[in-house]
C-alpha cells in the first residue's frame, strides 16, 4: 500500500537557524548600545543600598499630606476624561476618512493616514512641554496635551476596527435607497459601537496614568506635587502621592474593565 | 415598449475598468408580474446584470427604462428614491449581525425616512406594524427581537425577504438566495419569492444555479454566457437539456 510522505522541513527550518540569529543579533546590539551609551550596570548593584534607603522613609507614608492632594487627584482624572473625550470627537471622524474600506479616494485615506501618523510619533511629554511654552503652566495645558494625544491614538484603533466592518448590510442599505448617513448609522454605527466604546475606555485608562506624570512640566494634576515632595526629600510625602496614584489608576483600570467586559 | 414592460434592458454593454467585459450588448424586456430565473456559469455576468438594473454600478453602453424612466440619468435623491422601489436579495443575507431582527427588518424601510428621523432610530408605529406583517408572512414572527446573528442562514435569507418587503419594491432582484443553503431550506425560500410575486404582484427576478429550482418556481428563464443573453423562453417550454446547454455550449 501507498503511505502519503510527512513533508521535510529543510535544516534551517527545523532548528528555527533564522530565529537563533536574530536573537544572537540583538543580544549583541544591546551589549554594544549599553557600552556606547555609557551604562555602567555595576552601578545599578553597588547603588542597590541607597535604594533600601529610600524605601525606608517611603514605608513611613505622612499620611496627614493626603489632604493636601486630593484636590490635583480629582483634578488629574478631570484632565483624562476631558481630553480622551475632545480627543475622540476629532477622531471619529478622522477615522472615517481614514479607513481603506470606505468609499472615498485614496488621496482621502492617504493623506489622513499621513496626517494621523505625524500626531502619533509626538510623546505626550515632549507635547506637554510645548504646550505648556504655548499655554502656560496649568490642567488645560494637560487636557490638550492628552486631547491630541488621544486623538492619534484613538484615530487609529478605530480606523482599523472601521477596516474589519462587514459592508454587506451598508451594500443592502444602499440598494434600498439609503442615503450614507443612514448607512453609516444604521449598517455601520452597530457594528463598531461595541469596540469603540472600549477603545475608548483603554484609551482613558492610559490617560488617568500618563496625566499623573504630566504635572512634571508643568501640566496641572498631581505631577507637581510628584516633583515638589521628590525635590524636597519629602519621601514619606512623596509615598503618598504614589499611593494614591497607584489607586486612583487601579480603580480606574478595574472600573473600565469591567465596562468592557460588559461590553463585549 | 408596452405599458405592462417595467423593465427593459436594451444593447447594454459593461466594461470593468480592468477591461473586463461583465455584459456584452445584452437586449431583453421583462413584463409586470413576471418571475423569472437567469442561469449562467460562474462569471457569466449576471451579478453585473443586477447590479446595473439597480444602479450600483453605471453602465457603459446602451440604455435600461424602469417604468418608463431611463435610469441612467439619475442622480442624488431621486437615484435613491428609485431604488426604494428595487428590492434586492443577496447570497449572504447582509444583515446587521448585532441587531434585532425588528430592526433589521425595520431598516428596509429607511429610505423612506428623513436622515434625522434615522440618526434617532425613530420608526413609525405603522411601520413597525409592517415590520410584523412581513415577519409573518416569511414564517419568521416568532424571532421578533432576537439578534440577527442566532439565526440559521435559511432564517436569515427570510428575514432579508421581509426586510425588501417594507420597501413595497416593484421589482426584486434576488441574487443567488439559496447558493449557501440546503436543498431543503432552499425550497422554502424559494417558496417566500414566489409569494411575494403571487401575493404582493412583485416582480422578480433571481438568479439559480440550479436547474431544477429554475424550472420548478419561474414562469420565464434567461441564460447568460459571457455577457450575452443565450437563452429566452417560457420555463414550461424549456427542458433540462436546455439549461444544461446554457452551462455547456460554447465549450463544446
Ligand atoms: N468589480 C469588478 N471589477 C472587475 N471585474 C469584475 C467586477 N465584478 C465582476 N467582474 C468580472 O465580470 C465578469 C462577470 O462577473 P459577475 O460577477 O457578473 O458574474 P456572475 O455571473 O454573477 O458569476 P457568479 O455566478 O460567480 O456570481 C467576471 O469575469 C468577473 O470577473
Ligand atoms: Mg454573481
Amino acid at each position: 500500500m501507498h503511505t502519503s510522505e510527512v513533508p521535510r522541513r529543510s535544516f534551517v527550518k527545523k532548528y528555527h537557524i533564522k530565529g537563533m540569529i536574530v536573537i544572537a543579533i540583538l543580544i549583541v546590539l544591546f551589549l554594544y548600545s549599553l557600552k556606547i551609551c555609557g551604562v555602567d550596570p555595576s552601578l545599578f548593584v553597588s547603588n542597590i543600598a541607597q535604594f533600601g534607603v529610600l524605601i525606608g522613609q517611603m514605608s513611613n507614608p505622612d499620611w496627614s499630606y493626603f489632604s493636601f492632594i486630593w484636590d490635583p487627584l480629582v483634578q488629574t482624572v478631570q484632565m483624562a476624561i476631558l481630553g480622551t473625550t475632545i480627543g475622540t470627537i476629532f477622531a471619529i471622524p478622522a477615522a472615517f476618512l481614514a479607513a481603506r474600506n470606505l468609499d472615498h479616494s485614496k488621496v482621502v485615506h492617504g493623506t489622513s493616514r499621513f496626517v494621523l501618523d505625524i500626531f502619533r510619533t509626538l510623546p505626550s511629554l515632549l507635547l506637554a512641554a510645548i504646550l505648556v511654552a504655548i499655554f502656560g503652566i496649568g490642567p488645560t495645558t494637560g487636557t490638550i496635551t492628552l486631547a491630541i494625544f488621544s486623538f492619534g491614538m484613538i484615530s487609529k484603533l478605530f480606523y482599523e476596527v472601521l477596516e474589519t466592518v462587514d459592508m454587506g448590510p451598508a451594500e443592502a442599505m444602499k440598494a434600498s435607497g439609503a442615503s450614507i448617513i443612514q448607512i453609516i448609522r444604521l449598517a455601520i454605527i452597530p457594528q463598531i459601537a461595541g469596540q469603540f466604546c472600549s477603545f475608548f475606555l483603554y484609551t482613558l485608562e492610559v490617560n488617568v496614568r500618563s496625566s499623573t506624570v504630566l504635572g512634571y512640566v508643568g501640566a496641572g494634576g498631581l505631577g507637581l506635587y510628584l516633583q515638589q515632595t521628590i525635590d524636597e526629600f519629602n519621601y514619606s510625602e512623596t509615598a503618598v502621592v504614589i499611593l494614591a496614584t497607584f489607586a486612583t489608576v487601579l480603580v480606574i483600570d478595574i472600573l473600565s474593565n469591567y465596562l468592557r467586559r460588559k461590553l463585549q | 415598449m408596452s405599458d405592462s414592460d417595467i423593465l427593459q434592458v436594451n444593447h447594454v454593454t459593461k466594461v470593468y475598468p480592468n477591461g473586463i467585459k461583465g455584459l456584452d450588448d445584452i437586449s431583453f424586456n421583462v413584463k409586470r408580474g413576471e418571475f423569472i430565473a437567469v442561469v449562467g456559469l460562474s462569471g457569466a455576468g449576471k451579478s453585473t446584470l443586477f447590479r446595473s438594473i439597480n444602479r450600483m454600478q453605471d453602465i457603459t453602453n446602451g440604455e435600461i427604462f424602469i417604468n418608463g424612466t431611463d435610469i441612467s440619468k439619475l442622480k442624488g435623491k431621486e437615484l435613491r428614491h428609485f431604488r426604494r422601489k428595487i428590492g434586492m436579495i443577496f447570497q449572504s443575507f447582509n444583515l446587521v449581525n448585532r441587531l434585532t431582527v425588528q430592526k433589521n427588518v425595520l431598516s428596509g424601510r429607511v429610505g423612506y425616512y428623513s436622515t434625522w428621523k434615522t440618526i434617532l432610530g425613530l420608526y413609525s408605529k405603522g411601520d413597525k406594524e409592517k415590520a410584523v406583517r412581513s415577519l409573518d408572512h416569511v414564517n419568521m414572527l416568532k424571532k421578533l427581537y432576537d439578534r440577527a446573528d442566532s439565526l440559521s442562514g435559511g432564517q436569515m435569507q427570510r428575514v432579508a425577504i421581509a426586510r425588501t418587503m417594507m420597501q413595497e419594491p416593484d421589482l426584486v432582484l434576488a441574487d443567488e438566495p439559496v447558493a449557501s443553503l440546503d436543498p431543503k431550506t432552499s425550497e422554502g425560500v424559494m417558496k417566500d419569492l414566489r409569494n411575494l410575486n403571487v401575493k404582493d404582484h412583485d416582480t422578480v427576478l433571481v438568479n439559480l444555479h440550479s436547474i431544477d429550482l429554475a424550472l420548478e418556481f419561474a414562469d420565464r428563464i434567461i441564460g447568460i454566457r459571457d455577457g450575452q443573453l443565450v437563452f429566452d423562453k417560457a420555463a414550461a417550454q424549456s427542458t433540462p437539456d436546455d439549461l444544461k446547454e446554457i452551462y455547456e455550449g460554447g465549450n463544446s
